[in-house]
């Protein structure tokens, strides 16, 4: 099997939920549910494992804003996506910037856009807007908002056990 | 008038830390050397940079949220103003992006199109990368040689597309428009004259002893540097790693082209020159073999008037001129966008000035900025 998480950092990471998503529809192979505190983990195991960052972003729907880090790798490319969920009433989230500085100006945008505050953060000003803006432009008005499942339709989620035990002792040699 | 001498929000926020024998400089927002309307706050001990901090948003337009109130079919001219220089790739991102979450089929000519629209455009991107480059190191004239291929370039494009600049002729399902007989001429015309021009630019800007000097050596990114900050495109390219989305990730037509990806081990300044100019000859193959393989066909496949995609997300990312362009895309399955996202090569490729200009002259930090190929409204958005 050529899709594969390596074993030894998803057991660190415990993420509650992990979905297989059809590539060619997605363009992700994998989407990682995380809790708040395993976020910094699961960077950090995806960085060592050399992966680099290519966006986060934020998605405002009913059950709160779903806040989307896009992975990928050089070598082998296919596309990990970790995905967490915070509330409207604090939007605040652990900051990645020091594990991966490109996440600097990723974050500092989605403050921007949706006022997320990510604690930690050493620079945590507008990036695109100006300073005095006021509000944030991509949260939607309530009755708007759709539920943030019905975007995951072509994805199916399967138990965190599942790529463990498919992934060997070494992941490295697997192809 | 009342004037405010302790600078802005920005300056403020810049100046907190150790100051003493050491200058706050503006450059920009309307330093010639940025190409737009970039600022960068540096903190110079003499000659010599300790700190710089790029301040964005000049020409922010906020096209996500555009593309959350327009419909499907209207967002597309949108693209060809995020990237003014590589529009192409733009649209095909996001017409890619529609077509994967809806399941379309693209006919094979229209494919042809694309290809050879886009590998045209991104041609054109690099040669006035190439002029505005050698202009930053103080050469005026080869920006007029580039522009005299670019203007035969733009010329083609016009009939094709029916723009010069800022082009959206890709539609969800194929193009707006077939290439004719004198368009087909045209391409293998400029295609048999580029690599006597790129010859020549070789003998008058890349042996140029007083150019290299500003080049080599100069803001050199290692592999790890640019990992660490998502970098792509000829910037990772120059830095020796093979990475192209155009293989890395297949789209469209390119697995039936026999082209090579162009890396330089050397990590700095002109590493990425050389992979751009290397990368010029490499899009012309791609043209020449597809003009050969062209077959006659239809050029816009059968899509429903209004575009209601289902339910779900995608993510289609294609390799601009200057690196990774990709469009994270939800629908809510009603007629307009639930979620736009943009992800611009230029905005990961310039986060890394801060630690590559460190300690270089201000000089040789206009050298790094201009070897990024930064293009401002596709990093502002």
């Amino acid at each position: 099997m050529k899709d594969w998480i390596p074993a030894e950092w998803l057991k660190d990471v415990e993420s509650f939920d992990l979905a297989a998503c059809k590539n060619e529809a997605t363009g992700t192979k994998w989407n990682l549910f995380l809790q708040h505190q395993r976020l910094r983990k699961a960077a950090r195991a995806l960085f060592d494992a050399g992966y680099f960052l290519e966006d986060i972003t934020g998605m405002d729907g009913k059950e709160g804003i779903e806040v989307i880090y896009h992975f990928n790798q050089y070598e082998k490319p296919s596309r990990v996506t970790l995905r967490t969920l915070i509330v409207h009433e604090n939007p605040e989230i652990p900051t990645i910037s020091d594990i991966i500085p490109a996440a600097n100006w990723h974050e500092r945008e989605c403050y921007d856009f949706f006022g997320i505050t990510f604690t930690g953060h050493p620079n945590l000003i507008p990036l695109l807007l100006p300073d005095n803006f006021g509000f944030h432009p991509l949260l939607k008005k309530e009755d708007k908002r759709v539920s943030l499942f019905d975007s995951l339709s072509n994805c199916q989620t399967i138990g965190v056990k599942v790529p463990c035990v498919e992934s060997p002792e070494n992941p490295s040699d697997k192809e | 008038m009342n004037f405010n001498l302790d600078g802005d929000f920005y300056s403020r926020n810049f100046q907190q830390g150790p100051t003493e024998n050491t200058m706050i400089l503006n450059l920009g927002p309307q330093h010639p050397s940025t190409h737009g309307v970039l600022r960068v706050l540096v903190e110079m001990d003499g000659e010599y940079i300790l700190r710089a901090e790029p301040v964005l948003g000049y020409l922010h337009r906020m096209h996500e949220k555009m593309g959350e109130s327009k419909t499907y079919n209207q967002f597309i001219p949108n693209m060809g103003r995020v990237d003014y220089l590589h529009a192409l790739a733009w649209n095909w991102a996001y017409v890619g992006a529609v077509e994967q979450l809806m399941g379309i089929e693209v006919p094979e000519r229209a494919e042809y199109v694309r290809v050879i629209s886009c590998e045209l455009n991104r041609i054109m991107s690099h040669l006035l990368w190439w002029g505005a480059y050698v202009m930053d190191l103080g050469g005026f004239t080869p920006i007029l040689y580039a522009f005299d291929d670019r203007e035969r370039a733009q010329d083609l494009l016009q009939r094709i597309t029916g723009s010069r600049l800022t082009y959206s002729s890709f539609r969800i399902g194929g193009v707006i428009q077939d290439m004719d007989d004198i368009f087909l001429d045209g391409v293998k015309a400029f295609c048999a004259r580029m690599p006597e021009r790129l010859k020549m630019y070789k003998n008058l800007v890349t042996d140029n002893f007083i150019f290299r000097k500003r080049c080599e050596e100069i803001g050199e990114i290692p592999v790890e540097m640019a990992r660490k900050y998502g970098a792509t495109g000829p910037v990772l390219r120059g830095s020796g790693v093979a990475y192209d989305v155009r293989r890395a990730e297949p789209y469209s037509i390119y697995d039936r082209f026999d082209f090579s990806i162009p890396t330089q081990d050397t990590t700095d300044a002109m590493g990425r020159y050389l992979v751009r100019l290397d990368e010029i000859t490499q899009s012309l193959a791609i043209i020449t073999q597809a003009v050969d393989q062209l077959s006659e066909g239809p050029i816009r496949a059968k899509v429903p008037k209004v575009i209601k995609p289902p339910k779900g997300e995608t993510y289609f990312a294609v390799e601009g001129a200057r690196g990774k362009i990709g469009v994270f895309l939800v629908s809510d399955g009603s007629n307009v966008p639930y979620r736009i996202k943009l992800r611009s090569p230029s905005l990961s490729n310039l986060s890394l000035f801060s630690e590559c200009a460190k300690g270089s002259l201000l000089a040789d930090a206009i050298s790094i900025l201009g070897s990024l190929d930064l293009v401002i409204p596709e990093i502002d958005r």
